[in-house]
């Protein structure tokens, strides 16, 4: 017994310095896994009121953020300190379990970064505070900012958030590839036809017949179910805000995609797709930077990513094709904003921070160092937006570019589209017409029962 | 009698080299057998910390290069200290440490005498309270949490360390269950014959159960420490300060 | 009985014996009892009272009586797979574990060379918060470029789907969980230390040989081991949660062959708001694992051995 004592002191020493090292290797692969503690100068003067910021955003993003909360605080006249609290997130959730958890347990923080399809749900289960006179106090109006980006904040009459950013849509295709295989980087696919004719051109296989560099893969990247069904020139809302994603193009739409992946091979997409869950190709590793595809659809922020991974590469940009051509209404804008979370007592401190970070001078300096577009609309004509060629492509696409239905039940049917359109469509589990239809039927019945129509 | 004065035969003594040798060869093949099972399952249980390694030093358009690219060439080495300072990790690494201290010590103590009361201590409502305590593990985290924490808020702990290690000082469900096992397979009788000596249970517990049970609870102690080091849902929700 | 017929004759006793072994039990199981008092009672009351309710963790619980549950068996299909995979899950994942976390420790408890490193290694795995293991395994069980499609390669073949299709999704993340039985692993030596030896001596001059001497010794004296990774691992299946919400995002494609409960629940609870669904999906739950641990409660009277005697 005595020669086998597995436990010694010694073992268990040896065990815990290789837990430590093994979660430093762990750190590494995964560090929005670990949350960030915060080092923050906590050397505050006692008369400084405190507010939390708290922002799931890293990177860039971050650092912007957290310059322009140091710009307030220098400026600001109403004695307050803005402190930026970094958010960690299960990786791939969409949930928020922390601020659910504050806000139920009457704790929240002055400020939450907030995606702004999700705030007319959030204001709905009173997650936000109304800030509506506030706002009008100040001046806010709905002329100020575009109508996408209004909507989405206004829930019932109530304005529950301030939107921050937005952003478009369009193709990215990497000029160098196309030359390398012989397809006309200036000629660009402008229709659906040749779109699929470059992808072809483009896709690359071993003797196994495995893509090993996609021409373009049309479920992943922001080409959505709301993408397609934009660009086939279908809508998702009528005008009694009932959902309409069985609407005739966005069936058509659908019908397209799923021949599409047929083509591509239905494996050869879910590959993609798995490797790249759980953020695994986020930034660098995005399979468009390390040249696994040649075409992409994304969005405006990649000019940044553009700027700082792959400086010397050739890339353009142009509208999505569309059956009939160019479909620059294929874009549809997104976007994030601040919200006060409710149960957050001193609401007037709290706007007053949030109106800085989502007033102009907040909008610009985020937008410029991140490659986003202001949703104030005299800001976001600042010659700054159009001196990148491929970032004016995405400006011109503002005017038509649409938004996702602002609905309560934003989550549900995120979801519930997300499944139709890289689960059930692609693998032949439902026809587009009873993935869609189904959508419709479950979201309207949950819009009937909230009382959302009347 | 005779036996004992009995001179050893030769034949006997042939008989016995041969056994000893038999057994020899036994013992020899069965731990070539062991090493033959075991190297492949070690290296397919290592397999995630070196390709964990591997693309922890390779540059990030090697991370799904195709084929799989192995061997990180160059080596990224500078790939630790950006990680480290993304997520400032020696600040979180020592805050974790001293957490996981001080909850497997409390832990252990009370989870323990808790177990030696369960296991030990012939009393009406044991097996009730047994029952219990392994039922708690049984309700999901996620609809505990919110009321969880609004208990904390009515203590005042929010924001601090105090919901990530008081709680493990009154014990663990999981530990008094382990616990509990373990101390049921040693004889009753030592129990017996200490408490007719006129020992108090206080110093059963501690002078015959507690040294009988050491490989038991030092598996306690790895088990939280290591549980405690996992868990980052915790500091996530309750914490927002440190 | 006898026992307290003996103790009764001895002299300066005041209370019962019984009494006596009342208040010491209760005494030493005080911490656990105030700490249940205190951070168990009203988190579990209050989450009983939410599963009947329509309640979103801010606004007030409005009562609904049944309806939650109600709606979980007659309109929730995604419940119904949840259930479906779940069970599978636990079915197909508890003997495995069992028996490679049992057979394993034998081997490791072996005098061989190298042992050290041996329980080192399969330790490991454990350390790493199931996070970034998860995050790993993406990388090595992507179909195309992943690790694991290279040897398949070799042989001109594209290898499986992994958790890209409905029939591999299931027996992978079976095969996944496997990975992290070091816990388990450690238990079972833990428990191979507390054989005497002096049994194996007593069996080796009976002249039994390995198989018996594993039937009629080690197996038994491992029982009440057995039967707590039997009961933890029934509860751990059922709440299976970290793995595959990391690899699939919790979106359960394919085909929902990857949503499992503590999955669906989580998403009611935080990405839809439902906190009285959830609740009444944890209570479900709950009872449900009640049920199959009474069961195994009552059989182990069959099967565990306590050297240290019943009741």
């Amino acid at each position: 017994m005595d020669t086998q004592k597995m436990l010694s002191r010694r073992r268990f020493l040896q065990v815990s310095g290789l837990a430590t090292s093994a979660a430093l290797l762990a750190a590494c692969p995964a560090p929005a896994a670990a949350p960030a503690a915060d080092t923050g100068d906590s050397g505050a003067m006692m008369e400084t009121k405190k507010l939390e910021a708290w922002s799931r955003m890293t990177d860039l993003a971050q650092e912007s953020i957290k310059e322009i909360i140091d710009i307030y605080n220098e400026k600001n006249t109403i004695g307050v300190e803005v402190e930026f609290v970094y958010i960690a997130r299960t990786a791939g959730s969409q949930a928020d379990e922390k601020l659910l958890t504050a806000v139920a347990g009457g704790t929240p923080p002055a400020l939450h970064y907030a995606d702004r399809f999700t705030v007319p749900q959030f204001a709905h289960e009173g997650f936000f505070t109304d800030i509506t006179d506030f706002a009008e106090a100040a001046g806010v109006t709905k002329e100020l900012y575009f109508d996408f980006a209004w909507d989405e904040t206004v829930y019932k009459g109530g304005i529950y958030a301030l939107s921050f950013d937005t952003d478009t849509r369009a193709l990215w295709y990497n000029m160098d590839i196309m030359d390398e295989a012989g397809v006309d980087s200036s000629s660009p696919p402008s229709n659906l036809d040749e779109l699929r004719a470059a992808t072809e051109a483009l896709t690359v296989r071993d003797d196994t017949g495995a893509v090993t560099r996609y021409g373009f893969n049309p479920i992943y990247d922001q080409a959505w179910l709301y993408t397609w069904g934009f660009g086939f020139g279908g809508s998702f809302q009528d005008d009694d805000r009932r959902i309409t994603f069985a609407h005739p193009q966005n069936i058509e739409a659908m019908q397209f995609v799923k021949s599409f992946i047929d083509e591509i091979g239905v494996e050869d997409i879910d590959a993609m797709l798995a490797a790249c869950a759980g953020g695994n190709c986020r930034g660098e590793n995005d399979y468009f930077w390390t040249g696994q595809s040649a075409m992409t659809c994304s969005g405006n922020w990649k000019v940044a990513q553009h700027h700082r991974y792959k400086p010397d590469t050739n890339y353009g940009v142009v509208p999505m094709p569309g059956p009939d051509g160019p479909a620059p209404h294929a874009s549809w804008a997104g976007g994030w904003s601040w919200a006060v979370p409710f149960g957050y007592d001193d609401v007037e401190s709290a706007f007053d921070a949030c109106f800085y970070l989502c007033g102009p001078e907040g909008q610009l300096k985020y937008n410029k160092d991140t490659f986003h577009i202001p949703t104030i609309k005299s800001a976001a004509e600042d010659p700054f937006f159009r001196e990148d060629p491929l970032h004016a492509v995405f400006m011109d696409l503002l005017p038509v570019s649409h938004a996702r239905p602002p609905i309560p039940l934003g989550s549900k049917l995120w979801d519930l589209q997300v499944k139709a359109f890289r689960d059930e469509i692609p693998h032949g589990l439902k026809t587009p017409e009873e993935a869609l239809m189904d959508i419709d039927e479950e979201i309207n019945a949950g819009l009937e029962e909230i009382g959302f129509f009347s | 009698m005779v036996a004992d004065s009995q001179p050893v035969s030769p034949q006997f003594a042939r008989d016995h080299a041969r056994r000893v040798m038999a057994r020899r060869l036994r013992g020899l093949m069965r731990s070539v057998l062991i090493h033959a099972s075991l190297i492949p399952a070690a290296f397919v249980f290592t397999l995630p910390f070196l390709w964990m390694l591997s693309t922890s030093l390779k540059p990030d358009v090697q991370f799904y290069a195709y084929p799989p690219v192995v061997i990180p060439s160059p080596f990224q080495w500078s790939n630790y200290p950006d990680a480290v300072k993304f997520i400032t990790f020696f600040l979180y690494l020592r805050n974790t440490l001293t957490i996981a201290v001080l909850a497997t010590i409390g832990v252990l103590i009370s989870s323990s005498l808790v177990a030696y009361s369960l296991a030990r201590i012939p009393w009406r409502g044991r097996n009730f309270l047994f029952i219990l305590t392994v039922a708690t593990l049984m309700l999901p985290f996620q609809v505990t949490m919110i009321p969880l924490f609004i208990v904390f808020k009515n203590l005042g702990w929010v924001n601090s360390w105090l919901p990530l290690i008081v709680p493990h000082w009154f014990g663990g469900a999981l530990y008094i269950f382990l616990l509990r096992q373990f101390f049921m397979t040693i004889p009753m009788e030592l129990s017996e014959a200490a408490r007719i000596d006129g020992a108090n249970e206080l110093k059963i517990y501690y002078s015959i159960i507690l040294p009988l049970s050491k490989p038991a609870l030092a598996t306690v102690a790895i088990f939280e420490f290591i549980a405690r080091w996992r868990d980052y849902i915790g500091p996530l929700i309750y914490q927002s300060d440190q | 009985m006898a026992t307290a017929t003996a103790t009764a004759n001895l002299p300066r006793r005041r209370l019962s014996q019984g009494t006596r072994h009342t208040i010491n039990g209760l005494l030493f199981a005080s911490p656990w009892i105030f700490g249940l008092l205190v951070f168990w009672i009203y988190p579990t009351l209050a989450s009983a009272y939410y599963s009947f309710t329509k309640y979103n963790g801010v606004r007030n619980p409005t009562f609904t009586g049944l309806a939650n549950y109600i709606e979980l068996f007659t309109k929730d299909e995604e419940f119904l797979a949840a259930v479906y995979n779940t069970v599978y899950f636990a079915v197909v994942s508890i003997p495995l574990a069992i028996i490679f976390a049992f057979g394993l420790a034998m081997m490791l408890n072996a005098k061989i060379r190298g042992q050290v490193v041996y329980r080192t290694i399969y330790f490991l795995p454990t350390l790493v918060p199931e996070v970034a293991l998860a995050l790993v395994w993406i990388f090595i069980f992507t179909p195309h470029n992943g690790l694991i499609a290279a040897p398949f390669r070799a042989f001109g073949s594209r290898g499986p789907c992994w958790l890209t299709c409905a029939e591999w999704a299931r027996p992978t993340l079976v095969l996944l969980a496997l990975w992290i039985i070091g816990q388990q692993i450690i238990l079972y030596l833990a428990g191979l230390q507390d054989v005497p030896q002096d049994l194996y001596d007593a069996a080796d001059v009976d002249g039994a040989n390995f198989l018996s001497k594993f039937r009629n010794v080690t197996v038994p004296i491992l029982t009440p081991v057995v039967f707590f990774h039997l009961i933890t691992s029934v509860i751990g299946a059922l709440n299976f949660f970290a793995i595959p919400y990391i690899m699939t995002g919790g979106t359960g494609f394919p085909a929902n062959s990857t949503l499992f409960y503590s999955i669906y629940l989580y998403k009611n609870a935080f990405h839809y708001l439902e906190m009285g669904y959830a609740s009444a999906m944890a209570w479900l739950l709950f009872m449900f694992t009640l049920v199959v641990t009474l069961i195994i409660f009552r059989s182990a009277r069959l099967w565990v051995f306590y050297a240290g005697g019943e009741d």
